[in-house]
């Protein structure tokens, strides 16, 4: 579903990365680990096509980001990338509900409450689908934004550090229910992580230098 | 979609939404209220003064003879003789003269002595009944028939003078024969007679108070000092002692046929007469130019307003910008685009300046709605509260989308240009 080859990125002359080669099928889960400073966000910015590569190409669903550009990388992003950060973030005037419809009508132009409500009572957070964002605890923030990850069936969910903050038994939900999320939507689950718990959980796990 | 967002972003920050409207609502209605006004006033003050070149009438403030005998809002200057202005009116230049006299009022509204040339003149017809033949026949404007005061067929007493509460002339009654159309002139407030109701009505009067003179000289000196002090169209002045050239009237109303007359006869008149001759363009300018010194200083006070409002819709969306920053980088992640992101902005600009513009025209209506009430009170002049100012509003329309795009132009354009990759890593 997702592979990279060759990919370099650079900011500057100084700080330059060279990324091993990944690979990732349908309902299968990675995990890239590496210390800070070693290129985590960047590389899955590159995966996610935010950031334009310095050489190398990374290829998703038969298709090389490096051919898209403007309005069609926008477009691709929202229909085959599902992104989860460390950091929730919602649109703040928006609920819930409105907040996953968004995603989907962004990626595909069609408004899908009923598919967003699905979605919600997958996860368990169904009843908090007309509230704001603002008034979800951290962990049905985190549902809520793995909800809006999957709501366009994505060929790749692209998680950053999703389990951090967590103490061990949230950390370990957290993690069962992305693998579980991912696998029932056939999504490839990549996780950049600098949590070395999650490796006794996942077991394919590369290592940036 | 993105219409939906850009109204609930705006209604989320509700306090930096309500000082950007509230601003907007007041510079727009400041401005549309002015427009309404000047253009208002101005339209009155053409339309009264259409095809009169020169207005004849006593010596005095020529700006107090057109305001009088044009606009009926101010007392006469006086009275002159009507033979001696007969000859001026017979004049070969002369296209047309319409004499006018006041004598009495009733409750306020002047009735006025004149021929029916003055009706054609304002293009007024009689709408009911006939116009005005006999002595004490008079036709009545439509405002004042249609606030119920006189109909059809009624007899009343005048009052002397234009003072509302004068002293009523019982000896004779009006009667009212006609009532006109609508022509949004002065003519709609006033009553109209045949010059000999106006000199029969005095004439009587005269005799009256000349009796009395025999009598008791002091007590009517006394009386007639209060006359005049109630009223300068009072027409048996002190000077009105000539029994055979009793026929005086108040003003005159010339056309020319020649333009030439326009610039010659009022200093040749001045020269020869003791009478003025005044031009309504020239008082109508001078009014103009007089409050409208006032209502610039308004308009550029609601600029200054709207200058305001520009600037708060600027900061309440730059700041936003800053908290926003990663909420717009997340819309991107989520297939949104560069264009996208440049329209949410511009729409919820453009929302608040077109709320703004809308409260602003409505609120502008109600105020215009109670000047109305008072000017109707005070001045018997009616403002019509539900039209459009074309084109003024029509710019303003424009310019309040203009300011919208511009405030939100920086904004937009940063939008645009965000970089998602380092504003999500900078968490």
């Amino acid at each position: 579903m997702i592979q990279t080859r060759q990919l370099c990125f650079a900011y500057n002359a100084q700080t330059s990365f060279d990324f091993p080669d990944i690979s990732c099928a349908a309902g299968e889960t990675l995990l890239i680990t590496g210390a800070s400073g070693t290129g985590k966000t960047s590389f899955l910015h590159l995966l996610a096509g935010l950031l334009p590569p310095g050489s190398g190409q990374i290829v998703i669903n038969n298709t090389n980001l490096g051919q898209l550009s403007g309005r069609a990388l926008d477009r691709f992003r929202g229909q085959h990338i599902g992104m989860v950060f460390q950091q929730v973030h919602f649109v703040a005037s928006l609920s819930v509900l409105e907040n996953l419809v968004l995603a989907g009508w962004l990626a595909f132009g069609k408004k899908d409450g009923k598919k967003a409500l699905e979605l919600l009572g997958r996860l368990g957070i169904a009843e908090q689908a007309h509230k704001k964002t603002a008034q979800l605890s951290t962990g049905q923030k985190q549902r809520a934004a793995i909800a809006r990850a999957l709501i366009n069936d994505p060929a790749v969910l692209l998680t950053d550090e999703p389990t951090s903050n967590l103490d061990d038994k949230n950390a370990r939900a957290v993690a069962d229910m992305l693998r579980e999320q991912a696998h029932n939507a056939g999504a490839a689950l990549v996780i950049v992580t600098h949590d070395h718990r999650l490796k006794q959980i996942f077991h394919s796990c590369i290592e940036l230098p | 979609m993105i219409v939906t967002i850009a109204r609930k972003n705006i209604l989320h920050r509700p306090l930096n939404a309500l000082l950007a409207w509230v601003l907007l609502t007041a510079s727009v209605a400041i401005i549309s209220l002015l427009l309404l006004l000047q253009g208002q006033f101005q339209q009155k003050f053409e339309a009264s003064i259409r095809d009169i070149d020169l207005v004849l009438g006593a010596k005095g403030s020529p700006l107090q003879l057109i305001l009088s005998s044009i606009y009926h809002l101010d007392n006469p200057t006086g009275n002159i003789d009507y033979v001696e202005a007969q000859k001026w009116m017979k004049n070969p230049m002369v296209e047309s003269a319409i004499p006018l006299a006041y004598g009495d009022s009733y409750r306020g509204f002047p009735i006025v002595g004149t021929t029916p040339a003055y009706l054609e003149k304002y293009a007024a017809q009689v709408e009911q009944g006939l116009v005005f033949q006999q002595k004490f026949e008079v036709v009545v404007g439509s405002e004042i028939a249609q606030k119920g005061l006189l109909t059809l067929g009624q007899e009343f007493f005048g009052t002397h003078g234009t003072a509302a509460e004068g002293e009523e002339h019982q000896e004779h009654s009006y009667r009212v024969t006609g009532i006109l159309t609508h022509t949004g002139t002065a003519l709609d407030n006033l009553m109209l007679s045949n010059l000999e109701s106006v000199w029969a009505m005095h004439d009587h009067e005269e005799e009256h108070e000349e009796h009395h003179t025999e009598v008791d000289e002091h007590a009517t000196n006394e009386a007639l000092g209060s006359h005049a002090d109630e009223t300068g169209a009072h027409l048996n002045t002190e000077t009105g002692t000539d029994h055979e050239s009793h026929q005086e009237i108040t003003a005159v109303l010339f056309k020319f046929r020649s333009p030439m007359a326009v610039v010659q006869w009022p200093r040749m008149l001045a020269q020869q007469t003791s009478m003025q001759l005044a031009s309504p363009a020239v008082e109508v300018n001078r009014i103009f130019s007089l409050f409208g010194i006032g209502i610039q200083a308004l308009i550029w006070l609601g600029w200054a307003i709207m200058g305001l409002a520009a600037m708060s819709v600027f900061v309440a969306l730059f700041n936003a910008l800053k908290e926003r920053r990663y909420e717009l980088a997340l819309l991107r992640t989520l297939g949104g685009s560069r264009a996208q992101l440049l329209g949410l902005l511009l729409l919820e600009s453009l929302w608040l300046c077109t709320a703004g513009f809308v409260s602003g025209i409505l609120l502008s209506r109600l105020a215009l709605w109670f000047i109305a009430q008072a000017a109707e009170r005070t001045y018997r002049f009616s403002l019509d509260q539900f039209g459009f100012q074309w084109p003024g509003e029509g710019w303003l329309l424009l310019l309040t989308l203009g300011i919208g795009i511009s405030a939100a132009l920086l904004p937009a354009l940063k939008a645009y240009r965000l970089d998602i990759s380092k504003t999500l890593a900078d968490e």
